[in-house]
């Protein structure tokens, strides 16, 4: 097609955009809202899987010894443990190691660590086992209650991976179901806007299709503009969504540092192209929806 | 963008020459059953100069509506510029409406467009090239006399002016065939034949032009070829005419 032609288009989807600049303000910022929204419910789901994906990786099952428990064997223990189906790694973890651990990841201020180097050490030798996935992971637990008699108790992280995944579901599914109603609002309000346009156009529609343009071309300018609007609105939406979430990011890291969220620029640059070819195709789509019955000739 | 200037065919036979309407048994009814026109058989040939006369209502805007394809007829068959309309698919409505100048009384020019704009429209939104468009508005513009007002607005031209725009919209892309409906119903005589005189250049210059009036003392001084229409029907059809007060 010619540039000319293009430039036309644009001419006029400008005008549509100016002419009609309440509307237009309307529509972008509804599609702005509810992509914020969509851009919202992504970034948590994307971490909440990520939460989950990261406790998984953790170690999945701790075996604590009994105090008495003889260090000698703890080679013979590890193998025992090893040949239990579905495990993929044991560690043993001495009482001495364990405090390390913790004085490494509370700080050397802790009044907790001073407390506990004050006495002798209060912790237990361990032994960490990793499962392949976590379903099977009473299974594991059972079996190493029978075959080891040194063991004290067993703790495992089984109801948090499968809980943090219930929530990863539950969330992806009620802002499934709360962005669509949000983006048919969006939708819907620009379709509304480019018949407002189309209406105060029927004039210079009526002409062209008087003087022989194709409806393809008749339809381009409103294409735009509908395409425009959401592209404004999408652009708004990303610029807060990257606002937003490096601020929170910001936050969490200040506030909550063991907590494992995604890095912002990784999650921020997908997101926000996704973002804005959703807001141009949403604006495409609207405006198609408003021109389908005005276009009949 | 080819120009479908009126090259001069040599036997504009009886239907389907690119400047020749035909009507074979036309009628109209609009819902529920006002009947706009009554079973018209004419045919109009290549370089004619028509007048369509018949007081309000008698179906002379239906009978230019239909021959530009804004509506179906609802019996009978009408095959203008070489296409039978009742069997043309919308999408190729456009070529023929390319085809077809069309004018009316109230001008219909976009008034926030210059002249220029106005008059370039029909080469824009039909994707001419700039060298086309640069061309051919400055030619259209003269003919029409309107060439020292290219960068006005139609509002600040007279009645008269407005509709030499509207007429150089309606040549832009040379049709062959020129429809007015009512062109001078908003003018003062002067005026009126001013437009008059233009049509009838734009006539001799090959084009097939129906013009719709109740102007008596234009149809009466021109002479040409009057269809008289009375309550949809066609009363008389004579080449020299007059106009007609009853039917």
């Amino acid at each position: 097609m010619k540039l000319r032609t293009w430039g036309f288009y644009f001419a006029e989807a400008w005008r549509g955009v100016v002419g009609n600049g309440l509307m237009s303000f309307a529509s972008a910022s509804t599609v702005a809202l509810s992509l914020v929204a969509l851009a919202a419910i992504v970034i948590l789901g994307a971490n909440l899987e990520h939460m989950t994906r990261m406790l998984e990786a953790q170690v999945q099952v701790v075996g604590y010894l009994k105090p008495d428990f003889d260090r000698r064997w703890s080679d013979l223990l590890v193998q025992k443990v090893r040949a239990i189906p579905h495990v993929t790694d044991v560690r043993f973890v001495t009482k001495e190691e364990a405090l390390d651990r913790l004085r490494s990841e509370l700080g050397p201020d802790s009044v907790l660590l001073q407390a506990a180097e004050d006495t002798s050490n209060p912790l237990p030798d361990t032994i960490e086992v990793w499962v392949d996935k976590p379903s099977q992971i009473p299974g594991v637990v059972r079996a190493m209650r029978e075959s080891v008699t040194s063991l004290d108790s067993v703790d495992y992280q089984q109801e948090v991976v499968s809980r943090l995944a219930a929530l990863t579901r539950a969330v992806r599914l009620a802002g499934a179901g709360f962005i669509a109603l949000l983006l048919l609002a969006a939708l819907f309000i620009i379709a509304n806007t480019i018949r407002l346009t189309v209406f105060a156009r029927r004039r210079e529609i009526g002409i062209m299709k008087l003087v022989g343009a194709t409806n393809g071309f008749i339809r381009w300018p409103f294409l735009l503009e509908g395409m425009l609007l959401g592209f404004v609105g999408s652009a708004l939406a990303a610029a807060a969504a990257w606002a937003g979430y490096r601020w929170l990011a910001a936050q969490v890291a200040l506030g909550l540092p063991f907590m494992p969220i995604l890095r912002p620029d990784r999650v921020l640059l997908p997101l926000s192209e996704a973002l804005v070819a959703f807001g141009v195709a949403l604006g495409g789509a609207g405006s198609l929806l408003s021109l389908r019955r005005f276009l009949r000739v | 963008m080819p120009f479908l200037s009126a090259i001069p065919s040599p036997s504009a036979g009886r239907a389907g020459g690119p400047s020749t309407i035909t009507l074979i048994g036309v009628s109209k009814t609009y819902p529920p059953k006002r009947q706009a026109l009554v079973d018209i058989n004419a045919h109009i040939d290549k370089g004619e100069f028509v007048f369509l006369t018949g007081p309000s209502g008698a179906g002379k805007s239906t009978f230019l509506r239909l021959v530009y394809r804004e509506e179906l007829p609802t019996r009978g068959q009408l095959i203008v510029a070489g296409r039978d309309l009742t069997r043309l698919r919308p999408r190729h409505v456009p070529y023929l409406r390319r085809q077809i100048g069309v004018v009316f009384q109230d001008f219909r020019l976009l008034p926030d467009r210059t002249v220029w704009e106005n008059v370039a429209f029909p080469l824009v939104v039909t994707e001419a090239s700039g060298r086309e468009i640069q061309r051919r508005v400055p030619l259209l513009l003269e003919l029409v006399g309107l060439r020292e007002h290219a960068r006005a607005r139609p509002h600040e031209l007279s009645g008269g002016e407005q509709q030499r725009c509207a007429l150089a919209r309606a040549m832009a892309l040379n049709p062959p065939i020129l429809l007015a409906d009512e062109p001078t119903g908003n003018l003062d005589p002067e005026l009126a034949r001013g437009i008059t005189d233009l049509l009838e250049e734009i006539n001799r210059m090959g084009t097939t032009v129906v013009m719709a009036t109740h102007a008596e003392a234009i149809v009466n001084r021109m002479r040409r070829r009057v269809m008289h229409l009375h309550a949809g029907r066609l009363v008389s059809d004579e080449d020299p005419g007059r106009y007609r007060h009853e039917a």
